[in-house]
């Protein structure tokens, strides 16, 4: 008798054990939250995870904002609860003007998407690179969007995957000369870049004092 | 009658004295007390990067991670971040109870307010490096008794130059009531400890004023939290350069000469404490009690005493960065103008002529280390028609004629632990005591806080800077006699940079330094295999066959066990204010590139 009892106490803690009351565990987040920065609709091409916005939601008496990174696309998105947030720019950090502005955003239903519109310091427009024997030339417009902006940087970056940007090319070619307006650059490759198998290009575009380049889109050379 | 003795206690059962915490009568009452207290701040003085904290000299361009691969790709935002307000109030606690103790004397009790001043000014400053102007608190013991008084704690941050100005006046002040006599082991703040701080602190403020309105965007905030007007980068630099001055001219302390070589030399002066007339201010450790496992850790795994070994090892950044003592360019060179390899006779023959400090600093190939010589050989280069064929091996493997394919301590490239990955091991702040490398007992070797020769690179800048060439040349060439490699005739900001980084390597100065001239970001680029933001290894070769046969060649390879270059972006030169900090205190505005 003293054992069934045993094994039935046993069996009653252990029923126990395995229960939880439910308050301590949370549902992780599963809806997304995707900004897209664009100017004139247009995306805009950044260094994937060097880029960030902050939101944060509030109502809450600590209403602490969380990052988040860009892709190379200029697409932003982070892993939420429903509800309502607030987006802002991060001062002096991408390749634009900084604004003051809380864009709002609505998730439900497991999403939420919002558009923020800002204005470059510049643009690329017209970007063409191509790959000709082992000289990589591209040509491209430089547009001044912002009057008192300066450039510190044009730029011409060769890669071996499809990702480019001031941190990861295998050939850089700078401007010599700084300048806005219609302009090209090349560089060539070396016998072992092209043995790589695919070669993308990309162009960027950096401004005095801003943390972050514009980038072109990024093209297959092959 | 029962529930009276439930009511009831044993008399004074529960009104016992604590025996664990004692009061601050008790502890101002007693010069013993006050001795252990002091020493107890002495304990919570250091952050970021020194000996104990070993793990954290990867992350800029003197060492790499050696024990398994190192992803790091940027530098947190509150990387090495100081903000310590209980630790302030408590040197305010004891600012109280030393003025007014009558346990010691009043030259004791002067003495005392002097060191916990100049403690307290050695916080602000570590603050004010990362993250500029903060809360200034003043002497103020707060105290909560409800949140009525929260209101008076919420103290808007100064601007980044009220922040040094405080740290230099208090300095100032410290000074005028520390002794001017040396202790064990520079252990204690005394007049010239505080007179470094505040030369430091006027240099850092000086060239903030400076270099931050000599680059394109400056980095400031509307309230000048963060950012120092340009109109006193002057003043600053006279402070700094007549604290240093009056250090270098009425102190007891000399850039140190003995008569062994150089190298020696420069080794005993940092790392010896007795006799030592170099270190003004040190980090102490003593055995039994309290030692570090700096020895342990990076210790050269042929001088290895214990399972750990080789996790941290310096790089062939910081090794070139040393001169030749005829050639200011200190690269070491692996091939000529064609694209051959140079021949060397011997590993350590690609060393000689360098800076004496290269010695003192970095245990390179086949250079002694304790009675050891240390070989450092990544494998062969192996003759055949013309071309060479890199051969590797394991650790400790020969071949079958008996020459050394790859050396007992490495290089190797793969992400294994306990080996290193970069052609060098450590030798400053090594020690050589028997049982300094083991987990039991641990190493009490020091760690210098302020030396002499940095009051005589501050005073170079400070007088290069103020447009006397001729004494900032004087001031340098002391430093680089001792080295043994030749002087300037002029000096240029970029001399002071490459001066102060061999002279101090791992000693914690260079990621402060390189924020303060607003050069980080631009060397630390973040470019795949940029020259400076690389980490990079140099492997030495065994030439087999061929007309070159026994010769040594090198190659300059990527750090194997490092992913990415360093990328130091501009919202790295200040730590982000913590959103909890805000949330405490609504007036604590946040550092540019934070929100």
């Amino acid at each position: 008798m003293k054992k069934v009892l045993g094994i039935i106490t046993l069996a009653v803690v252990s029923a126990f054990m395995f229960v939880s009351c439910g308050l301590d565990n949370y549902d992780y987040p599963d809806a997304t939250l995707k900004v897209t920065v664009t100017y004139n609709g247009q995306k805009i091409g950044l260094r994937d995870g060097y880029v960030r916005l902050q939101a944060y939601e509030p109502g809450y008496e600590l209403s602490n904002p969380f990052t988040m990174y860009c892709n190379q696309d200029g697409v932003f998105s982070a892993s939420v609860f429903n509800g309502d947030y607030y987006v802002t720019l991060t001062s002096g950090n991408g390749p634009w003007v900084n604004d003051e502005k809380q864009y709002p955003v609505t998730v439900s239903g497991g999403s939420g998407e919002a558009t923020i519109s800002v204005t470059p310091y510049f643009t690329i427009s017209g970007a063409n690179i191509n790959l000709n024997g082992n000289t990589v030339s591209a040509s491209f417009t430089v547009d001044q969007i912002v009057p008192d902006a300066k450039l510190s940087d044009v730029m011409l970056l060769v890669s071996k995957a499809a990702f480019a940007n001031e941190g990861v090319y295998i050939k850089r070619a700078n401007a010599s000369t700084l300048t806005t307006g219609s302009q090209t650059l090349t560089v060539s490759l070396s016998d072992s870049d092209m043995k790589s198998a695919a070669l993308y290009g990309r162009i960027g575009v950096k401004t005095a004092g801003a943390d972050q380049a514009i980038y072109s889109d990024i093209i297959k050379l092959r | 009658m029962g529930l009276a003795l439930l009511f009831s206690s044993c008399s004074g059962f529960l009104d016992q004295e604590p025996d664990s915490i004692l009061t601050d009568d008790q502890v101002f009452g007693d010069a013993k007390l006050i001795k252990s207290l002091m020493a107890s701040f002495y304990g919570k003085i250091t952050w970021g990067q020194w000996t104990a904290n070993y793990g954290e000299f990867y992350r800029l361009d003197e060492a790499s991670y050696c024990d398994g691969t190192d992803v790091t790709n940027s530098f947190p935002d509150d990387l090495w971040r100081v903000y310590d307000y209980t630790y302030i109030r408590q040197l305010n606690q004891a600012l109280n109870g030393i003025r007014t103790t009558s346990a010691l004397s009043e030259s004791d009790r002067t003495a005392l307010e002097g060191e916990v001043r100049y403690i307290r000014a050695w916080i602000y400053f570590n603050m004010a490096r990362c993250l500029g102007g903060m809360p200034i608190v003043g002497d103020t013991v707060f105290e909560y008794n409800g949140p009525e008084d929260v209101e008076a704690m919420q103290i808007a941050r100064s601007t980044e130059s009220e922040m040094y100005d405080y740290i230099i006046s208090e300095c100032a002040a410290a000074a005028n009531m520390l002794s001017s006599a040396t202790n064990t082991n520079s252990a204690r703040a005394n007049k010239w400890v505080a007179l470094m701080l505040e030369a430091r602190a006027a240099i850092y403020a000086a060239s903030l004023a400076n270099y931050n309105n000599k680059i394109a965007n400056p980095i400031k905030t509307a309230g000048g939290e963060v950012g120092i007007d340009a109109s006193k980068a002057n003043g600053y630099y006279q402070t700094a350069l007549a604290a240093a001055k009056n250090v270098i001219e009425n102190g007891p302390y000399a850039l140190q000469m003995d008569d062994s070589n150089l190298g020696v030399n420069f080794y005993n002066a940092v790392c010896i404490k007795d006799p030592n007339t170099e270190v003004i201010w040190s980090r102490d450790y003593i055995y039994p009690g309290t030692t570090h496992g700096w020895s342990s850790h990076n210790v050269a795994p042929i001088c290895a005493e214990d399972i750990d070994m080789a996790m941290y090892c310096p790089n062939a950044n910081i090794v070139d960065a040393f001169e030749f003592a005829n050639d200011r360019d200190g690269k070491i060179k692996t091939t000529d103008a064609n694209g051959d390899y140079i021949y060397y006779d011997s590993p350590e023959a690609a060393f000689a002529g360098k800076d004496a400090r290269l010695w003192a600093s970095v245990i390179y190939p086949n250079a002694e280390y304790n009675g050891k010589v240390v070989a450092q050989q990544a494998g062969q280069k192996v003759y055949n028609n013309g071309t060479y064929t890199t051969v590797t091996a394991e650790p400790d493997t020969y071949d079958s004629e008996g020459r050394l394919i790859t050396a007992y301590s490495g290089p190797v490239s793969d992400a294994r632990g306990f080996m290193g990955k970069t052609g060098f091991y450590f030798r400053k702040f090594m020690d050589t005591t028997v049982g300094a490398a083991t987990r039991g007992r641990g190493s009490e070797m020091w760690y210098p806080y302020f030396r002499i020769s940095e009051a005589y690179l501050i005073a170079s800048e400070a007088s290069m800077e103020l447009g006397n060439n001729s004494d900032a040349c004087k001031y340098i060439n002391a430093v680089r006699k001792r080295a043994g490699i030749q002087d300037l005739t002029t000096v240029t900001l970029d001399d002071i940079i490459k001066e102060n980084r061999v002279e101090f390597a791992f000693e914690g100065h260079r990621y402060y330094d390189l924020k303060r001239w607003r050069v980080a970001d631009k060397i630390w680029n973040g470019v795949m295999n940029d020259e400076n933001a690389q980490q990079w290894a140099l492997f030495c070769y065994l030439v087999v066959g061929g007309p070159h046969d026994g010769k040594y060649v090198y190659e300059r390879i990527p750090v194997p066990s490092v992913t990415y270059p360093r990328y130091f972006q501009l919202k790295n030169y200040y730590n982000f204010i913590d959103d909890s900090w805000v949330s405490n205190n609504p007036k604590m505005v946040k550092n540019p590139y934070q929100d």
